[in-house]
């Protein structure tokens, strides 16, 4: 298991007799996580190609691993790379490798799946985002290889573009711009067969960054549900994966579902909770166990299973932090689950850039969508951190 | 400048849970360990952020990892201080041309009936009659009288080691010993005390040599509650083992090393037992610090790594020094306030919490180490006789349990 945090560690152990965990630096408490003499742990940059080839000749007798898996993003390429270097199952890495780079994505689909073609262009193609600007007038930049929100800005047509540097067209992909609810789609492959496992409703700031997710989407009807379930699988199809977890995300109107992208790893910023809080499956368990056993055996025994469940991050105004609600409000329908503010009064709050910028969460379970809705837009109100203008 | 540490031990004992005993700084670290035998005791990312935790028991596996890691992270040096991994160790200093112990000089110190043909050779021969195992068909011709002692060519310490008196108690044994007889050898038994003879070895100089008696012997270990290592008084039978020693480590070679040399007092007089190349277990380097001021575990770090250790040695006075070894099946509670009640006779106490539960397997299976200091060997008896009151007493609600 490649870059495992703590929690898909203990994950991974619920199943796996004997695990080679391998990551940049090792973490703390590293004697704690480890089961004695079944574990084994390796620090190395699984990133660097000429490392992993090196580490993979020391992978036999008994260190010969069944299956290499990784939940992480860096590590998902890294862990195809050793997967076909061992001829051991699992993903390929052209596969990964479509699902990493947008702009291989975005082609494939095209050539495969015409029906899930955007309109897109590399950023370092001048003359085709100028055609694409034309064409759609706003548009979306965003990294080739990004996760996180980190680096995606709308392009407000070809004056937009003018101001964008060089250094940010580089390694870039520009898309027409998708409209309508942003969802991701949490789902399970078996030999090409996937299970949807969770459909999450997702709120963004202004600047594409994401401040909630919420499961079941409460703005999609029925039919749109089932769009989005045909879509995701068809993607995932046509992207070639076969088996394990994968995270798509798409734009729904009523005209069209959009797929912004996928990766075959579960989704991070607690939706695996949320999986957990309202189907009873232990999705971090499952997007490491699949190779060994199926969704069902990993539900959790006695899980809640809750009609509804919400992440909601807590954001603020630039400045300096006035005061923080250290307890949640009540919230009429809506059981906190947790509740964590991760700045005090005197820290600095900076703009809202990525994920990273986030100032706490709060997890949510509901009785109704209709609930865990209202529950959620009155948090992003932002009614918890209070800042002033200050040096931020 | 790389150095590799390849760990077994509890790694606040082997190299400083910190690595203050290595003389590079944490990014030129890497640390090969186990979780076993807390080797990650204490272990924090900012002393050693390049570790690996492997499973020590498949040896072609540690040897493949450690080449591994040798050769990827470009090491310059190898720690190795465990008896298990230092003939590793010297291969893969030789395949890589390192400074330190070579296959050649660390082999006579590691094959049991390997040292004793090559004592013998070097016309050192007060040593018990030895043979290969695979040589003797029964007892009845083997050239001595009395018991005999079959063990690993390659055991530790105490360990892997039967008495024997009759063929069938010697099959038993060799069948006990893994099967092989090839790695085994036969050796008449010696009775009597146990000293050993802890030294420091520079450019093929013995630079340091401390004398010290085992309270019993090594091998009684599951017949005992206590094992204890006092320093002699110079003079007499301290002489004696120091000219025995040099004897053996200059037959043996002497190389950049730590060695433990262990000697019977046998009737015929001091017999050697076995030599190894690194500091000796059981907190005899805790005695000798105590006595001597030298720290034979960081001295053996220290060479490893091609840096000669700054050995500043302190005069032996009249105090007797005793390290003494509580084994862990005895009792399992931090005895703290008991030991304090022995006033100014106790240097240090360290409580050793069960990291490997079950029956005590080694000679140094301790819970407890307390290094004690007393006037005289009359001292050093009266101090041992409070301590063993103390265990008594702190074992009392067990054994009334029991009963």
């Amino acid at each position: 298991v490649l870059g495992a945090s703590p929690n898909i560690v203990r994950a991974a152990q619920v199943v796996a007799p004997r695990i080679l965990f391998a990551d940049r630096t090792p973490p703390r408490g590293l004697a704690g996580l480890l089961r004695g003499e079944r574990d084994q742990f390796f620090t190395l940059d699984y990133s660097d190609e000429r490392v992993m080839e090196e580490f993979a000749s020391v992978l036999i007798g008994d260190l010969s691993p069944d299956v290499v898996l990784s939940v992480t993003e860096s590590g998902l390429l890294p862990a195809a790379r050793l997967t076909s270097v061992l001829g051991l199952p699992g993903t390929p890495v052209e596969v990964v490798r479509r699902t990493r780079d947008k702009i291989a994505m975005r082609t494939c689909l095209a050539e495969r799946a015409p029906a899930l073609a955007w309109p897109f262009a590399p950023g370092s193609d001048e003359a085709a985002v100028l055609t694409l600007l034309e064409r759609h007038g706003t548009c979306i930049l965003k990294p080739v290889d990004g996760t996180a929100s980190r680096g995606v800005r709308r392009v407000e047509g070809l004056s937009g573009w003018a101001r964008i540097s060089a250094s940010e067209r580089a390694g870039a992909i520009v898309e027409k711009l998708a409209t309508g609810v942003e969802v991701s789609v949490e789902t399970m492959s078996h030999g090409g067969r996937h299970t949807v496992v969770a459909v999450v409703e997702k709120r963004t700031s202004p600047g594409c960054v994401e401040v909630a997710h919420l499961t079941p989407a409460p703005s999609l009807s029925p039919s749109d549900l089932d769009r989005v379930v045909s879509v995701t699988c068809e993607c995932l199809t046509a992207l070639g994966l076969k088996d394990g977890p994968s995270h798509t995300e798409l734009f729904v109107s009523d005209l069209e579902v959009t797929v912004v992208e996928t990766h075959n790893r579960p989704g991070g910023d607690g939706i695996a909770d949320l999986v957990r809080l309202t189907t009873g499956i232990d999705w971090r368990r499952a997007s490491v166990a699949w190779p060994c056993e199926t969704l069902e055996e990993a539900v959790a025994a006695g899980a809640e299973r809750a009609p509804a469940a919400a992440m909601v991050f807590f954001t603020a105004a630039p400045g300096i932090v006035r005061s923080v609600r250290l307890d949640a409000p009540k919230l009429t329908g809506v059981r906190v689950v947790s509740w964590n503010v991760d700045v005090a009064p005197g820290d600095r709050v900076g703009p809202l850039l990525s994920s990273a910028d986030r100032l706490g969460a709060a997890q949510l379970a509901a009785g109704s969508v209709e609930d865990l809705d209202r529950a959620v837009e009155s948090l992003l109100a932002g009614n918890v951190v209070f800042t002033e203008d200050g040096l931020a | 400048v790389t150095t590799l540490v390849i760990n077994r031990h509890p790694l606040d004992w082997t190299v400083g849970a910190d690595g203050s005993r290595l003389p590079v700084s944490p990014s030129q670290r890497v640390l090969l360990t186990r979780t076993f035998g807390s080797g990650l005791r204490n272990w924090r990312p900012e002393s050693f952020p390049d570790v690996v935790v492997t499973d020590m028991s498949n040896a072609d596996q540690l040897e493949h990892v450690a080449r591994w890691l040798a050769r990827t992270r470009e090491v310059t040096s190898i720690v190795s201080l465990h008896e298990k991994d230092l003939l590793m160790a010297a291969r893969l200093r030789e395949s890589r041309d390192l400074p330190g112990p070579t296959p050649a000089q660390t082999l006579p110190y590691r094959d049991k009936l390997l040292m004793k043909r090559r004592l013998l050779a070097q016309g050192y021969d007060s040593l018990p009659l030895v043979l290969p195992a695979q040589t003797v068909g029964s007892l009845s011709s083997v050239p001595w009288t009395g018991r005999s002692v079959v063990k690993s060519r390659w055991g530790l310490g105490a360990s892997e080691v039967v008495v024997v008196e009759d063929d069938e108690e010697l099959a038993a044994a060799v069948d006990y010993l893994g099967g092989d007889a090839t790695r085994l050898q036969i050796e008449e038994f010696i009775d009597g005390a146990m000293c050993h003879v802890d030294s420091v070895v520079v450019d093929g100089e013995i630079r340091f040599a401390a004398v010290n008696r085992y309270l019993n012997p090594p091998g009684e270990f599951s017949r005992v509650r206590f094992q204890a290592s006092y320093t002699l008084p110079p003079g007499g039978l301290y002489d004696e083992l120091l000219a025995h020693n040099r004897r053996v480590l200059t037959a043996l070679g002497l190389h950049d090393c730590v060695t433990h040399v262990e000697f019977f007092l046998a009737d015929r007089g001091v017999v050697f037992c076995e030599a190894a190349a690194r500091p000796g277990g059981g907190g005899i380097d805790k005695l000798v610090l105590s006595a001597h001021g030298v720290d034979l575990v960081t001295a053996a770090v220290l060479l490893q790594c091609g840096v000669a250790p700054d050995l500043d040695i302190t005069s032996p006075d009249a105090v007797t020094y005793g390290a003494v070894g509580i084994y862990r099946n005895v009792v399992d509670t931090d005895l703290t306030t008991e030991i304090a009640q022995l006033g100014s006779a106790v240097v240090s106490y360290e409580y050793i919490p069960q990291s490997m539960p079950g029956e005590v397997r080694h000679t140094t299976d301790f819970g407890h180490l307390i290094v004690v200091r007393a006037a005289g060997q009359s001292g050093f008896d009266d101090v041992l006789t409070r301590l063993s009151e103390k265990v008594d007493r702190a074992t009392a609600p067990y054994a009334e349990e029991v009963a």
